[in-house]
């Protein structure tokens, strides 16, 4: 009987470090339309703006506009493993640091930031040649919001 | 397994609970507190009737993770013990019959007692929230019942396995109370000391916590009256994603597991021992 | 929701419209130019072409039917709606759209948007300056009003309800585009995504229904707001305000906003905003306060609302400074203020507020408090260290924790806060448009079923216990197994044509832990015999008939009547009845009610053969409840339970042990003949006497074993150094009755109230003669083997 409670234990213990345990790379998982931005604290609704990072503790944080992160990621000063932001065409998930991003007047970001990033400069490029707006990188756009 | 000498222990365990006052007394008491609490949850400020059903949901819910588990251990704990001791049990057993319908009988028998005393309580404060307030939800007020009659099965299980282990009726009453305290308060205390001092990660602390079946019954119910673990913070947040949509089977099951297995262990127990 | 509830409202907002409509037509009769009529009869069927022939100012009149939509406003015209026209997208694109400025657009239907978010599919959208948007009704449009760059518009009176999509895939039902100085009033939202106001001046927001959304109204960039009299109700978010100034939230009732984020208002990087006399109530947060505000010079005012019923009433993010909370009420929010993060409250005003929990007292009567207000609560103050613990809320433990803290102050944590000047009593908020609520008497039905279901359980259940109702359908039980093999297998009234013993007992140990209670006993009990294990207390002798019964677990083998007792106990225990040492019966039970019940458990009818009643005298005994019997007659009503179903066997243990000499012998009586019907008999006994009337063969039971076995007679003869008679005399006559006995040249001493002989076995009669000659009455007597100690643990 003895044995057997132990058992369990031990069980549960491994389960529990398992469970735990998130992967510490790839993209993080947002619910849309129930996780909650961390910088605004509105619900993240559309992932074409929707970007997050991961710490180096490997906590997320989920945000529901680039701006938004930009703005926490500066205020906090955390230690960041990896930005990720959507492939405004694609929806697909791209590593900040590789992303192109574009600034224009006539998107409306869940926050009014404005900022939208593709995986390509070619796709950004005929964004900004349809809709107007400039291109820049990711230390561009955290010097826009007066970081490093 | 002859389910109708089942029936005929569940009555006679119906009967004594009728005859037990620790049964009536809890039962007072819980309709009582009940009552009190949907009427100030329903009370209202002023001229302002507002309050919806939710708010005197998540009282009950303490009330029940604190009351439930107290009878459903003291009385699971008396019956067999409390019996042997009076040589009833014995003369029960010399019929033909087998024990595991005596404690098939007894677990249903006392669990549909608390589950009518539940009733009651539960009847009488909806009675009070239906009159006085605007906003309810029908659908989340019978989950919550529904749940507190697990939570009472689960303490029921544990008190009779407390009771077949225990050599006297005062023994096992005794471990019973403790058995209380410790999921109620001392439980929870260390889980909650264990995470202040290792800073342990929400996942953690959440299993950590679940293995308190008390705290099992109470995401859940929470669940089912709010629709969301807002507001139990991060840990919460993380149990809706780590689980998702699976999370209220999953505590369902949790549950029923811990009604399973002490009842499983007093099989093995009596098989092992005898019962008298 | 109730839909009872909804469906009024729904009603009364119909009614509103169309005394805004009446009123509508009734000026555009007489103070407008010319008037085109547009309806199915003519003169105009469509209404845009009635729109290419009207001049700037005139009227265009649309009777009731059914037009096709896009509709494009491009002249300053009144479109009024008599009859509720309907403008039908059919699923595509916008369907009004307004661009030339200063339209009247008024009391028509509007229906079926399209449904692509990305280019904004609305039912109504405008995008020039002085628009009246009035009276209108708009189902199944993606976005509802959306006014882009139209500012001065007047959005009033409008009913919008959006398609059944999930939240995410819906538009919003008004939206508000730098459009500075509209007005939006008067309005009911439903099944919307948010009503936003974004980039826009001025605005007046008063008096709108929003509910079942996301956000019941989302400011960005708005300063100068004025937002009154809403009921924002059932969306994830009440009011989320944010980067704007000066924003003034008054008179709103803002309620069980309990989605994801979950705040009635939430508010950030707002400045100087002021909000006072809200109803905000049984939301998840009912004021959530995060860098606000921004400036250095601005302050953030909320006074007279009353917070009541959240989880948490206010919660303030780290960053929050400069509020000050003036007269609020807060009313039994679970959690009063939460302060994410901890501390840092020094900077906030609380001053004046009504706090549910507030212990102190008023002694000057002046209506305020005489001690501040320190909220200091444990585990409020863990929580906001270490978010996670929030996990442990509506735990008892939390409770536990706080009491620990007001219990010893070593543990108590630093206020989160001070009110120097609590209110002794709530300051309610008027006129603030508060849905009446009503009892919900579908609901009230259902708990009294629940309640009244309660009792009848408990009630119902009990008085079927094993109550009459009962026993009529059990009178026709089918005969139970065994009494059908009887005649082959079980002969019952000795005839021997079957010599095969009905107890077969090999081997038999029993251990209690180290303790062996039985050691390898071995013996056979005959068909029709009457068996005594004859002992002291506590040799084994009911350990062994509990082992027989198959109540414990044993080494050995025990076969009685063909079943194994190890495998087959349920089968053993029907063809034994038994009589246990201590009866313990139900007191409240009545005789029939106790026959009932062993009857159900063995599967047959509670009436015995009318002989055995009568011969156990039952008719003494019905009616009568257990406790009302005497000894004597529990015993009888033991032995009719046992004979319950007329089985072979019975097993009795110590079945005298508690009656008087009188009614010892009419049970043996009874016995006797039972054993003379053919009843096989296997009884444990410490009293020679009991033994030498009943048994046929007797086993003698020393320390668990069986240390002899044989007729009576063999038994005295082999009893060595006698035995020991235990005689009950008159209380005053015993020192008198050992006097006599030792004259008599006996070994006789007094043991309390009884008289202890040793005389060798076969002069066990000579103490009560001696005392018969002396004229001492002996009530009782007793024999027991000299050589039986007592060893326990029986």
């Amino acid at each position: 009987m003895r044995a057997w409670a132990l058992a369990a234990l031990v069980l549960l213990f491994w389960v529990a470090a398992c469970g735990g345990g998130a992967p510490a790379d790839g993209p993080p998982e947002v619910r849309y339309g129930e996780d909650v931005c961390d910088e605004c604290h509105m619900i993240i609704n559309d992932a074409r703006f929707a970007a997050a990072y991961r710490t180096v503790g490997g906590d997320v944080r989920r945000f529901d506009d680039i701006g938004d992160m930009v703005v926490y990621y500066i205020r906090t000063g955390e230690e960041v493993a990896a930005f990720w932001v959507h492939d405004y065409g694609t929806k697909a998930w791209v590593r900040a640091e590789e992303a192109v991003f574009v600034r224009s007047p006539s998107v409306q970001t869940p926050m009014g930031h404005g900022f939208v990033a593709f995986a390509g400069r070619d796709d950004a490029e005929t964004f900004v040649a349809q809709h107007g707006g400039e291109v820049m990188g990711f230390e561009e756009l955290l010097k826009v919001y007066g970081g490093r | 397994m002859d389910w109708e000498n089942v029936r005929a222990f569940a009555g006679k365990e119906l009967r004594d609970a009728r005859h037990n006052r620790w049964f009536w007394l809890y039962t007072a008491v819980f309709a009582s507190l009940a009552l009190a609490l949907s009427w100030m949850g329903m009370a209202g400020v002023g001229a302002y009737r507002v309050a919806g059903f939710g708010r005197t949901a998540a009282t009950l819910v303490n009330l029940v993770v604190l009351i439930v588990p107290l009878m459903g251990l003291t009385l699971g704990a008396m019956s067999v013990a409390g019996e042997r001791d009076r040589g009833a049990l014995l003369y029960l057993l010399a019929q033909p019959v087998t024990p595991l319908e005596v404690l098939a009988g007894k677990f249903l028998g006392l669990g549909a007692a608390l589950a009518g005393s539940l009733a009651v309580g539960f009847g009488l404060s909806g009675l009070v929230v239906a009159w006085r307030a605007g906003v309810v939800q029908l659908g989340s007020y019978v989950a919550l019942v529904a749940l507190a009659w697990g939570l009472a099965a689960v303490s029921l299980a544990l008190g009779l396995l407390v009771s077949v282990l225990s050599r006297r009726a005062s023994t096992a009453v005794g471990v019973a109370l403790f058995l209380w305290l410790l999921l109620v308060f001392l439980g929870d205390l260390g889980v909650m000391g264990t995470a202040i001092v290792l800073r342990l990660r929400v996942g953690h602390l959440l299993l950590l916590a679940l293995l308190n079946p008390l705290q099992v019954f109470k995401v859940a119910a929470i669940l089912a009256v709010r629709g969301s673990l807002e507001v139990l913070g991060p840990a919460g947040l993380y149990a809706v994603r780590a689980y998702g949509a699976r999370l209220m089977p999953l505590l369902v099951l949790v549950l029923a597991a811990w009604t399973v297995f002490p009842l499983s262990s007093v099989y093995l127990v009596v098989h092992r021992r005898g019962m008298t | 929701m109730s839909t009872l509830w909804t469906r009024f409202r729904r009603a009364l907002a119909f009614l509103l419209l169309g005394l805004w409509w009446a009123s509508a037509g009734a000026l555009s009769a007489d103070a407008q130019g010319p008037v085109l009529v547009v309806s199915p009869e003519g003169p105009y069927t469509s209404v845009q072409e009635a729109l290419g022939e009207a001049s700037p100012g005139s009227t265009v009149e649309v009777r009731g039917g059914v037009y096709a939509g896009p509709l494009v406003v491009e002249k300053p015209v009144r479109l009024v709606g008599v009859g509720w026209p309907v403008i039908e997208g059919n699923g595509e694109g916008t369907v009004v759209k307004i661009v030339a400025p200063g339209v009247y657009f008024g009391g028509f239907v509007v229906r079926n948007s399209g449904d692509s978010l990305d280019e904004e599919n609305s039912g109504i959208a405008v995008e020039a300056p002085r628009v009246v948007v009035e009276g209108n009704r708009l189902e199944e449009t993606l976005f509802g009003i959306y006014l882009r760059e139209a500012s001065d518009a007047v959005v009033r009176g409008n009913v919008i309800e959006g398609k059944a999509l999930e939240v995410p895939r819906r538009g919003d039902a008004i939206r508000v585009w730098y459009s500075s100085g509209s007005v939006i009033e008067g309005n009911v939202v439903r099944r919307g995504r948010d009503v936003i106001l974004w980039y826009s001046e001025r605005l007046t927001v008063r008096g709108n229904v929003v509910e079942g959304g996301r956000y019941g109204l989302h400011f960005m960039y708005c300063d100068d707001a004025l937002i009154e009299g809403n009921q924002l109700v059932d969306n994830s978010v009440g009011a989320f305000l944010m980067y704007s100034r000066r924003l003034h939230l008054r008179r709103n009732f803002i309620a069980y906003n309990r989605g994801p984020s979950g705040f009635g208002v939430g508010l950030k990087d707002m400045d100087d905003a002021l909000v006072e006399e809200n109803l905000l109530v049984d939301n998840r947060v009912g004021i959530f306060a995060d860098n606000s505000p921004r400036e250095i010079d601005s302050v953030m005012t909320y006074r007279r609302n009353l917070i009541a019923y959240n989880d948490v009433g206010v919660q303030l993010q780290p960053s929050v400074r400069r509020n000050r909370y003036e007269a609020n009420s807060f009313v039994e929010n679970q959690e009063q203020v939460h302060i994410a993060g901890g501390g840092r409250l020094r900077e906030n005003v609380w001053e004046g507020n009504f706090w549910s929990d507030y212990a102190g007292y008023d002694a000057n009567g002046d209506g305020v408090g005489d001690v501040s207000y320190r909220p200091q609560r444990l585990f409020e103050d863990l929580m906001g260290r270490y978010p996670p613990l929030q996990l442990f809320r509506y735990s008892p433990v939390a409770q536990a924790l706080d009491f620990a803290a007001e219990a010893v102050p070593l543990v108590r944590p630093q206020p989160k806060l001070e009110d120097r000047a609590p209110r002794m009593a709530p300051v309610l908020p008027e006129g603030v448009p508060a849905p009446e609520s009503r009892p919900q008497w579908a609901f009230g039905v259902g708990m009294a079923v629940l309640a009244v279901g309660g009792v009848v359980l408990m009630g119902w259940f009990s008085l079927g216990w094993p109550g009459d109702r009962r026993r009529g359908r059990r009178g026709d039980l089918p005969r139970p197994r065994f009494l059908s093999r009887q005649p082959e297998a079980l002969a019952a009234n000795g005839e021997e044509e079957n010599m095969e013993p009905m107890v077969t007992v090999r081997g038999l140990t029993k251990r209690f832990g180290r303790f062996v209670a039985v050691r390898d006993v071995s013996f056979d009990v005959g068909r029709g015999e009457a068996v005594a294990l004859w002992g002291a207390n506590g040799a084994g002798k009911t350990t062994i008939l509990r082992c027989l019964l198959g109540l414990y677990p044993f080494e050995g083998d025990v076969v009685v009547g063909g079943y194994h007792a190890k495998w087959q106990g349920r089968e053993v225990r029907r063809l034994v009845g038994f009589v246990p040492q201590e009866l313990s019966f139900h007191d409240d039970l009545s005789v029939e009610e106790t026959l009932a019940f062993y009857a159900r458990l063995r599967k047959t009818s509670p009436e015995l053969s009318p002989d055995w009643a009568e011969s156990l005298g039952l008719e003494e005994l019905v009616g009568k409840a257990v406790g009302e019997l005497s000894g004597g007659m529990k015993q009888r009503l033991a032995l009719a339970v046992a004979l319950l179903g007329d089985p072979p066997l019975l097993f009795l243990d110590e079945p005298t042990a508690n009656l008087d000499v009188r009614s010892r012998r009419e049970f043996f009586d009874l016995l006797c003949r039972l054993r003379d019907a053919g009843k096989t008999i296997l009884f444990s006994s410490h009293r020679f006497d009991e033994v030498a009337v009943l048994a046929d063969r007797v086993l003698v039971v020393e320390a668990g074993q069986v240390v002899s076995a044989g007729t009576l007679g063999d038994l005295a003869a082999t009893i060595e150094g006698g035995v020991v008679v235990r005689l009950l005399v008159e209380p005053g006559q015993v020192e008198e009755a050992v006097r006599v006995l030792q004259r008599a040249g006996l070994e006789a001493e007094r043991n309390g109230t009884g008289v202890w002989v040793c005389v060798p076995s076969h002069r066990k009669v000579e103490p009560i003669l001696v005392l018969a000659g002396a004229g001492l009455s002996v009530y009782d007597f007793v024999l027991e083997p000299f050589s039986t100690v007592d060893h326990g643990g029986e």
